[in-house]
């Protein structure tokens, strides 16, 4: 068992098979070898890592990406967003909390967990107008005129039709 | 470039200002490009529209300039990228092409001679490999020239001879089809085997060897197969056809049988096409599709799923052969507004391997990139008068709208050519005098030909019109009925296309055949050098 301590001081005792799913995480671990001492992870509030374990308990066991596969994995992923119904069930929160996870994820290194956060923010833009993008994410345009003139007309060319 | 981009993301303090409500405009930078590669490169556009902070994140990533290039020129990659070559590589590469449009020259990086002894229609071209076959369609002889390495001197080697006793089967039968898939090193033969005339089944027997050592094909599920064709009929047989062709591990097997019916003196065809995986076998003599009454002129795949037919009754074919435990299935005839019995496909690159076989080793040293498949055209070559019909390849993927068909046709499946012709092809005439063919290629969108002394190439990708390096055309043209007798309609295209002309220029004979891909043009003309006729190839980069 690992101690991980969060940033709002709350411990969770959690399985070493399970937490090393963090890239982070495991390093440490190795660094350190065998020893009591709490991880403390000051980037990380409770809530966050409950839902961090949470994903990684369920996952448990399931093959990590080798380093040396990613670039191709990245190319040959075509892009697509499916997401597992699993987690697909378990990202479904509010955007403050996707976020927080999405950040949690790249801290932690969790390159699965990470991509499930950012294909769900990827969905959520799909389909949308710039206007519908700017309200659902408080996205002030602080565009002038003439700037927005500026890029429309630097991107015509590439328009989609 | 950005180095960072290239780096596994940055572990950075949790959010750029603690305390704040965390949203999609103060993650990293990193963060947001990682979640905009998950999206197509017009959705990326539009986040890029949202705010100066999105805009500036799209602009200054390597990865999403890349995407968005890829996509907005209609590109796919065939080969993953090999890892000595960066993302900023490739984005510059794919730029500079674009922009190469405005100055379209012919300036040849490599002049090639062979004897005449090689027809010049059945050159072919893949990536690097540049395949000739005799004039002789019996003759079991090919050469196929590798244009990286090859030099006037090697160029100028015998081809290459299969022993004829290996590929051989029994006494008797006889070669009728030869196909030539060189980036799979492949050759398919097809014999007719003689069999009791009484019987009305054609016996065939189709060879799946290599092309470089004439062996069995190690990929072939079986080298050697055994399909019976029959036939309904038992009256006077006047003629016999068979063609191959093949896409990746499809293979279609098209058998035609013309019978003269003596009732009432007519020549009447029966046919079956026949399509299976040649690598994954399950292959039935009874799944086929049969039909009477026409032919099939030529058949080509577009996809793995698609497979495209020029009939006797003008009309392209689109036949769905996704599920090989059926019958290849016809989702609709369109109708060309001519009768002809000259149409043929100008065999174009965008039928080949290279851009469907995932199967097929990247090449060392590069990798290319292919036009999407829809975004494509397909050329229809006619010769009276000679000129052709450029077709968008979107057509054969989309979702025909009900009211598009012909409802008073037999099988409700033809699309006459008012709803479908103009807004999907453009009709351009092609130039012919006595000392020069009518010469035109066809390589992922772009066309070319010769008009008067001068080549001219049009791009039909959307992106390249919208760009607008060179002349756009989008008005309608028209071509009266009355010029031309085979036309059954007045003929008013209006695809819009972008066209640049080269500088004139003198070519090293007669010009004969232009051959294109997406990296390269090969200009092929006819000499007489020391009075022994030659075949001139240029090979000329994009």
């Amino acid at each position: 068992m690992v101690l991980l301590v969060t940033s709002d001081n709350v411990q969770f005792q959690v399985d070493k098979e399970v937490v090393e799913r963090s890239v982070l995480i495991k390093n440490m671990l190795e660094d350190v070898g065998e020893s009591d001492q709490s991880i403390p992870l000051a980037n990380v509030s409770s809530s966050v890592l409950k839902k961090v374990i949470e994903y990684c308990e369920h996952h448990r066991g399931e093959p990590l990406p080798s380093a040396d596969a990613d670039q191709n994995q990245d190319e040959t992923r075509k892009r697509t967003t499916d997401i597992s119904e699993w987690d697909q069930k378990f990202i479904t929160v509010d955007q403050e909390m996707l976020f927080e996870i999405i950040l949690a994820a790249n801290y932690l290194d969790i390159k699965s967990l990470l991509d499930v956060g950012c294909k769900t923010v990827a969905n959520m833009i799909k389909g949308k107008t710039p206007e519908e993008i700017r309200r659902l994410f408080n996205i002030v345009n602080d565009f002038t005129p003439e700037e927005e003139a500026q890029i429309k007309k630097e991107n015509e060319w590439a328009e989609d039709r | 470039m950005n180095q960072a981009q290239q780096s596994p993301i940055r572990r950075g303090p949790m959010c750029s200002h603690p305390g704040k409500r965390i949203t999609l405009c103060n993650i990293a930078e990193e963060l947001r490009c990682h979640i905009f590669s998950f999206l197509s490169y017009s959705e990326i556009i539009l986040c890029a529209l949202t705010c100066q902070t999105m805009y500036k994140t799209v602009k200054n990533s390597t990865e999403l300039q890349y995407l968005i290039e890829l996509g907005a020129q209609r590109l796919m990659p065939v080969h993953p990228r090999p890892p000595t070559v960066s993302i900023a590589e490739c984005l510059r590469i794919l730029r500079d092409k674009a922009n190469a449009w405005s100055s379209f020259d012919l300036s040849v990086t490599k002049r090639l001679r062979v004897p005449w002894f090689f027809n010049p229609k059945l050159i072919t071209i893949t990536h690097q490999k540049l395949t000739l076959s005799p004039w002789h369609g019996r003759g079991i002889m090919s050469k196929v020239i590798d244009i990286r390495t090859c030099t006037p001197e090697t160029a100028r080697l015998p081809p290459c001879r299969w022993n004829k006793g290996n590929a051989n089967p029994s006494p008797g039968a006889y070669l009728c089809y030869r196909y030539l898939d060189e980036t799979q090193d492949l050759v398919i033969t097809v014999y007719k085997l003689s069999v009791d005339t009484s019987a009305s089944d054609f016996m065939y027997q189709i060879h799946f060897r290599t092309i470089s050592t004439d062996k069995e094909h190690p990929l072939a599920h079986i080298s050697c197969l055994e399909l019976t064709c029959r036939v309904p009929s038992k009256e006077d047989r006047r003629f016999q056809k068979s063609e191959v062709t093949v896409l990746g591990g499809r293979v279609a097997f098209y058998h035609e049988v013309q019978v003269l019916i003596e009732d009432i003196d007519e020549i009447y065809s029966y046919w079956s096409l026949h399509v299976w995986s040649w690598c994954d076998g399950g292959q039935s003599d009874d799944i086929y599709l049969s039909g009477e009454g026409y032919s099939l002129f030529e058949i080509r795949f577009l996809t793995n799923e698609k497979l495209l037919s020029l009939t006797s009754h003008c009309c392209i074919e689109n036949y769905n052969v996704e599920d090989l435990s059926n019958a290849p299935q016809l989702q609709a005839r369109f109708r060309m507004p001519l009768i002809s019995t000259q149409l043929r496909f100008r065999y174009p690159s965008v039928f080949h391997s290279t851009s469907s076989c995932t199967r097929l080793a990247a090449p060392d040293e590069r990798w290319i990139w292919t036009t999407n498949p829809e975004d494509r055209v397909i050329c229809v070559k006619i010769s009276r008068p000679w000129s052709i019909f450029v077709i968008r390849a979107q057509l054969f993927f989309m979702d025909i709208p009900p009211s598009w068909f012909d409802a008073a046709s037999e099988d409700k499946l033809v699309v006459p050519w008012s709803s479908w012709g103009p807004h999907n092809s453009r009709y351009l005439p092609l130039d012919r005098d006595r000392s020069s063919q009518a010469v035109s290629g066809v390589g992922g969108s772009r066309i070319m030909r010769l008009v008067g002394t001068r080549m001219h190439m049009a791009d039909f990708n959307p992106s390249a019109v919208a760009r607008g390096v060179g002349k756009i055309v989008r008005e309608p043209t028209t071509i009266p009925t009355r010029s031309m007798n085979s036309f059954t309609e007045d003929v008013t295209t209006h695809l819009p296309y972008v066209e640049v002309v080269n500088n004139d220029r003198e070519f090293d004979g007669t010009l004969w055949d232009v051959i294109l891909d997406e990296e390269k043009v090969l200009i092929i003309t006819l000499a007489n050098v020391a009075n022994e006729q030659a075949m001139g190839v240029e090979i000329i980069e994009m």
